[in-house]
């Protein structure tokens, strides 16, 4: 039996262009304007998570966001929108990584990707702010020592907080074997965080 | 359970909930958003890859993973065919002189045997770009004559491949001499002269390697420059570099630590070690703050003083207000 939780039923109610009219008629309503507001932070952050410099993360959404207007009547609505621009996400930030191995291009390994804007502005002190751009730097770090999969499940379920089965869903597996690989993939990065600390002592 | 089912551990949780937030857009990159969605509306925008291709971008990559595998699949056949190949070249045995072929002379000249039916036999050898030109002809000259006559004539036919002009054999040493990759830094090379002191090719290929030798101490000589020890060590010790930040790092933190568990005496206790090691360091204004709130903290005599002088040197530091919370009292007496 396959349940659909409320929150992976998308019903949009207008047409986001005369194509989607056609196609779903049943969709609706989020003009493309309020679907790029809605997701468009989250492209973002997972293109960077994904290994995007931040001067490529701006073509890579802009990627993204056209595919999602010319592919949106295709979308039939079994999984949320955002499982489905996410898998869209991962392909295009694959094409970009391929583009980087050919060429200079913009998609750099993780190791290399600048944190410049991984120091938010608040109200703390300089220590504080490089204590926490440095716990962003290992974290980018250790992720980038895991395979994409791996990478993925831990994005989607320890950063963005997605079920298990939304996590399922949108990589089209089953929970059990989403459950299995997030299993490993922790137990991998744990053990690379605790081989770190051993190495690095205090350090966050 | 296993150990290490428990390697994904408190650290690591927490490493993950501290960092949730910090990969969203900041206001610029948010600005820079705004106009990648005015860029789609006007249809300016295009993607990078082919218009069809972003049929495949939707798609689940089922065949681009079946084209990676048989890649994989291909490029490993291919390695392995490449190895056999080359094991069974490295194995065969090499030709035998003929009979009555006078041995090569030197030891440079002999090196290059087993692959002397290989098309570019003087330049094979690393010591090839260091030699003269006429040692490396006459080493090649020796293989050649050490041949059987079909052999022979295969070798002349790739050896002439090699020069620009057959004609310049007998004045090759020369030309090669003076052609201008030979880098002017490296070895005297022993001119020869002309092919016709090849009797004098053995003394002059030793000379070369000779030289050779005579350089490679001195090359060594040079990675070994302690110059360079000096330069890392200044470069350990200099606190504004970013590779010496997470120790001065590591240092606020423990103040910081300190100060939270409102231990002043140890926070004035390190705010004191940095001063000592990092005179003006990257967290040299926030360890002055901190001092000021230990020593409020304490309530030693000077915390006023110290305070007062630290809001009026930097009234505008992020840590100021938090001195002026913590010395309140000591800067209401004054």
């Amino acid at each position: 039996m396959k349940a659909t939780p409320q929150s992976l039923t998308l019903r949009l109610s207008t047409p986001v262009d005369a194509r989607s009219e056609v196609a779903t008629p049943h969709l609706a309503t989020k003009s493309f304007e309020q679907i790029y507001d809605e997701h468009s932070d989250f492209v973002w952050r997972n293109a960077r998570r994904l290994g995007v410099s931040n001067s490529g993360a701006e073509d890579v959404v802009q990627d993204v966001f056209i595919v999602v207007q010319r592919r949106l009547p295709d979308f039939d609505g079994r999984t949320t929108l955002q499982s489905w621009i996410f898998g869209i996400l991962v392909r295009v930030v694959r094409h970009y990584r391929r583009s980087y191995q050919r060429k200079d291009a913009r998609c750099v390994p993780l190791e290399q990707v600048g944190h410049s804007n991984t120091i938010q502005p608040g109200p703390r002190t300089p220590s504080e702010q490089a204590e926490s751009a440095e716990r962003v730097r290992l974290l980018e770090n250790l992720l980038s020592q895991l395979d994409e999969d791996k990478r993925m499940l831990l994005i989607l379920s320890e950063l963005e907080g997605w079920t298990l089965r939304e996590i399922a869903e949108s990589l089209q597996s089953n929970t059990n074997t989403i459950h299995s690989r997030l299993r490993a993939a922790k137990r991998e990065f744990g053990q690379l965080h605790r081989r770190w600390l051993t190495t690095h002592g205090d350090r966050p | 359970m296993s150990n290490r089912e428990d390697d994904w551990g408190n650290d690591s949780a927490s490493l993950f909930r501290e960092t949730r937030r910090a990969h969203d857009p900041t206001p610029a990159e948010s600005a820079r958003l705004d106009a990648v969605l005015a860029r789609i509306q006007a249809g300016k925008a295009e993607t990078s890859f082919a218009e069809d291709h972003a049929a495949d971008i939707v798609v689940r990559g089922v065949a681009s993973a079946t084209l990676r595998q048989i890649a994989i699949v291909s490029l490993g056949a291919a390695f392995v065919a490449a190895a056999f190949f080359a094991v069974t070249q490295f194995n065969r045995p090499p030709a035998e002189p003929a009979h009555g072929a006078k041995p090569p002379s030197t030891a440079v000249a002999s090196a290059p045997q087993p692959i002397a039916m290989q098309p570019a036999p003087a330049l094979a050898p690393v010591p090839s770009g260091k030699l003269s030109a006429s040692s490396q002809t006459a080493a090649a000259r020796d293989e050649g004559q050490s041949r059987p006559r079909s052999q022979r004539r295969r070798w002349r036919a790739s050896a002439e491949t090699q020069r620009s002009s057959p004609r310049d054999m007998a004045s090759a040493p020369e030309a090669s001499s003076s052609t201008p990759h030979y880098p002017p830094t490296s070895v005297a090379m022993p001119e020869s002269g002309t092919a016709r002191q090849a009797g004098a090719e053995p003394a002059s290929t030793e000379k070369a390697v000779a030289a050779i030798q005579d350089v490679a101490p001195r090359a060594r000589s040079v990675e070994s420059n302690p110059t360079e020890a000096v330069t890392a060590a200044a470069r350990k010790a200099d606190p504004m570099l970013p590779e010496n930040a997470p120790t001065e790092l590591a240092m606020m933190k423990r103040m910081h630590g300190a100060l939270r568990d409102a231990d002043f005496s140890t926070a004035l206790a390190l705010s004191a070690e940095h001063a000592r090691r990092w005179p003006r360091g990257v967290f040299e204004l926030e360890r002055e703050g901190v001092r000021a709130i230990a020593s409020c903290g304490i309530d030693t005599d000077d915390a006023a003083l110290r305070a007062k002088r630290f809001l009026a040197a930097h009234p505008h530091a992020p840590v100021a207000m938090r001195v002026n919370a913590a010395c309140a009292s000591q800067l209401a007496k004054r």
